[in-house]
């Protein structure tokens, strides 16, 4: 038996997009265990509550994190809503609809440039972060800001898309679609990406399933959910399948954050040539009670937001539970028995989101 | 074989010019609705401080005496809360960032009354002076008559 | 049209004794640990586990209200992913929850604060037990002690 020694990973390290720590135990090059550390971006949302009211949490909740930030505030305002019971126009949930998937586009496009890096693929980082541009344009265009979109409110939506804006979305999808194809191929059917993630990281469907994982990290190991197929905003109208893939090794989990990427465009292609016209937001009185649990599905999983309200300004409590707070315990299933220098390789496969996970 | 392939590419590079931006000699083109900073109209306003209530960051100060606006642009998170409330529509959010700077510091807008805003405070100072007069008056004849009733 | 399953959440309300049963009850049952938080109301704790059913997308709450200084049986054993909902609950709240497979011991979150979601009045009632204690500990009166 080898000697086993105890080696920090993080929390700064080129690989990681956030701070977040793993120690390593290792013996002879394998990781025989990897234990979690996190605390490093704890800014304590959740206790704001008491001291802002619940309409202006919706900008502090949209603030946790800057790549899921349009989900978060969709769910929290989504919940109240659901609490109140105020019926939402139409055209205001597909507006939100096609609003999440630019998310959701945006999201991915940045992992697969990270996940490019973490190889040491840095021209495919630059190329997959160029074609994330045009959609951050377009997010500007449409909402006001390019990652964080302020254009969610209790009764609906702040902006509208006119036909000229949607005529520039829907070619500018065209050519994203386009280079998102030459990326995804130059990444997938690489010889040396092939080698490095092909039967690496292997989850199975009952280890996934016991440990809670959730979004395109239980998808790939062969759990079929998805939280969109609920219903919530315009889902319901729209027409798509859950993603998922049998092998639940790395390479599935590129594969389907990637044939995601495709789905969304779709979606959005959907979202806009079913969207009624009308108004865009009602306007609504008075203060939340009682409580409610949401769950809606953010790029990176299944997050539920859990609100409890005493009928005054202020909240009681506000929970957010985050995708990637569930996945860090397949994170370290997933890294035992794993060669040492898999270890950043295979922790972006989850597509960590630290500071959702404390907020 | 491999160069015919990349030799197109190869061609228009040789006549394109480059695709580097000449920031910040030539200045960025925000879209329209971008969100970068608040501005007031200052002459709308009516120091309903609302807006100050609302921000989630406490970057608006409203003194309703001076009749001052003053907003601190680096606590601001261009979220466009205040812009919602404000009963008026004083304020509005333009494109255009807060250039960075070595300390913070606050803008201050002051309100100039007009003419006619001055003669409507007076009136209505001399009505609260009336009002005031004559509950006074009140009260002095309802102690009047209950000393006499005693 | 796709086809929607969304069924209404489901709250269960049960007592600390009955929690183990319950919680080996779903884990028989297959369903998935989705998330375990607390709340403060009224001098108690509300904890909420939640499970889900994936095939049929059911939502299913447990709410156990327990007392401030309770002791409460950890699900780490069943559930192994609920360490860490465990420990988060321990250091913000300050919930007694006993025998956590992995325990943090209060050093999960780096803060200066203890128990910094606590309201202050569930505070004053925790330091109010304490002053209790020590003066049946000590067996002397002391006064501004509840009464």
């Amino acid at each position: 038996m080898g000697k086993r020694s105890v080696v920090p990973f993080g929390p700064q390290h080129p690989v990681l997009p956030e701070p977040v720590h793993l120690d390593l135990v290792i013996e002879d090059e394998k990781v025989i265990e990897a234990i979690p550390n996190i605390g490093f971006i704890h800014r304590g949302l959740e206790g704001l509550t008491e001291k802002r009211d619940f309409k202006q949490m919706t900008y502090v909740i949209e603030r946790t994190c800057g790549i899921c930030s349009f989900g978060h505030g969709m769910g929290y305002v989504e919940t109240l809503e659901k609490m109140m019971n105020v019926e939402v126009p139409s055209r205001a949930k597909y507006l939100r609809t096609i609003w999440a998937e630019m998310a959701r586009i945006h999201s991915h496009l940045l992992w697969l440039g990270l996940m490019a890096d973490a190889f040491g693929f840095e021209s495919l980082f630059y190329q997959a972060w160029r074609v994330r541009e045009r959609v951050l344009d377009l997010q500007e265009m449409t909402t006001g800001g390019r990652i964080i979109f302020s254009v969610n409110q209790l009764g609906g939506v702040l902006r509208d898309i006119d036909s000229e804006q949607e005529k520039v979305i829907l070619d500018t999808l065209k050519d994203v679609q386009k280079d998102i194809k030459t990326i995804a191929d130059s990444f997938l059917m690489d010889y040396s990406v092939e080698s490095r993630l092909k039967g690496v990281g292997i989850l199975t469907k009952e280890q996934a399933h016991d440990l809670g994982c959730c979004g395109p990290f239980a998808r790939a190991s062969g759990l079929n959910y998805d939280m969109r197929k609920l219903g919530y905003e315009a889902y319901g109208e729209l027409d798509f399948e859950p993603i998922i893939s049998r092998e639940g090794d790395s390479f599935a989990r590129c594969e389907c954050r990637i044939n995601e990427l495709y789905q969304s465009i779709d979606l959005i292609r959907q979202a806009f040539s079913k969207m009624p016209s009308g108004d865009i937001a009602v306007s609504v009185k008075g203060n939340p009670t009682g409580e409610y649990f949401n769950r809606i599905e953010q790029p990176r999983g299944e997050a539920i937001y859990y609100i409890k309200a005493n009928g005054s300004k202020k909240l009681d409590r506000f929970r957010l539970r985050t995708p990637t707070f569930a996945n860090l315990a397949g994170l370290c299933e997933m890294l035992k028995n794993c060669e040492y220098s898999d270890v950043g390789v295979l922790a972006l496969t989850i597509d960590p989101c630290i500071s959702c996970t404390e907020r | 074989m491999a160069i015919m392939k990349f030799a197109p590419t190869m061609l228009k590079q040789l006549f394109q010019k480059p695709v580097t931006t000449k920031y910040p000699m030539e200045p960025i083109q925000y879209p329209e609705g971008s969100r970068g900073h608040v501005v007031v109209e200052i002459q709308a306003c009516v120091s309903c401080s609302l807006c100050a209530m609302s921000c989630p960051c406490g970057a608006i100060q409203v003194d309703r005496k001076e009749k001052t606006w003053t907003i601190n642009r680096f606590d601001c998170v261009q979220c466009g809360y205040c812009v919602t409330v404000c009963p008026p529509k004083a304020l509005s959010i333009v494109p255009g960032y807060q250039t960075p700077g070595e300390e913070k510091y606050s803008v201050t807008e002051q309100h100039i009354m007009t003419e006619e805003e001055k003669q409507k405070a007076l009136e209505a100072e001399a009505k609260k002076q009336a009002a005031i007069k004559a509950a006074m008056e009140k009260k002095k004849a309802a102690e009047a008559a209950a000393k006499e009733t005693k | 049209m796709a086809e929607v399953i969304c069924p209404e959440n489901k709250m269960l309300e049960i007592s600390l004794d009955q929690f183990l049963m319950e919680v080996m009850r779903k884990k028989q049952a297959g369903l998935r640990l989705d998330q375990a938080c607390a709340a403060y109301a009224d001098g108690k704790y509300e904890l909420s586990y939640s499970f889900s059913d994936d095939d049929a997308y059911q939502f299913e709450n447990l709410r156990v209200v327990v007392g401030l200084k309770e002791e409460v049986p950890s699900i780490s054993h069943i559930y192994p992913a609920a360490s860490f909902y465990e420990n988060e609950m321990r250091e913000l709240f300050g919930v007694q929850i006993e025998m956590i497979g992995i325990d943090y011991k209060d050093h999960l979150y780096r803060m200066e604060e203890v128990m910094p979601m606590l309201p202050t009045a569930g505070k004053k009632l925790l330091e109010e037990m304490e002053t209790e204690v020590k003066s049946e500990d000590t067996g002397v009166e002391v006064d501004g002690g509840e009464q």
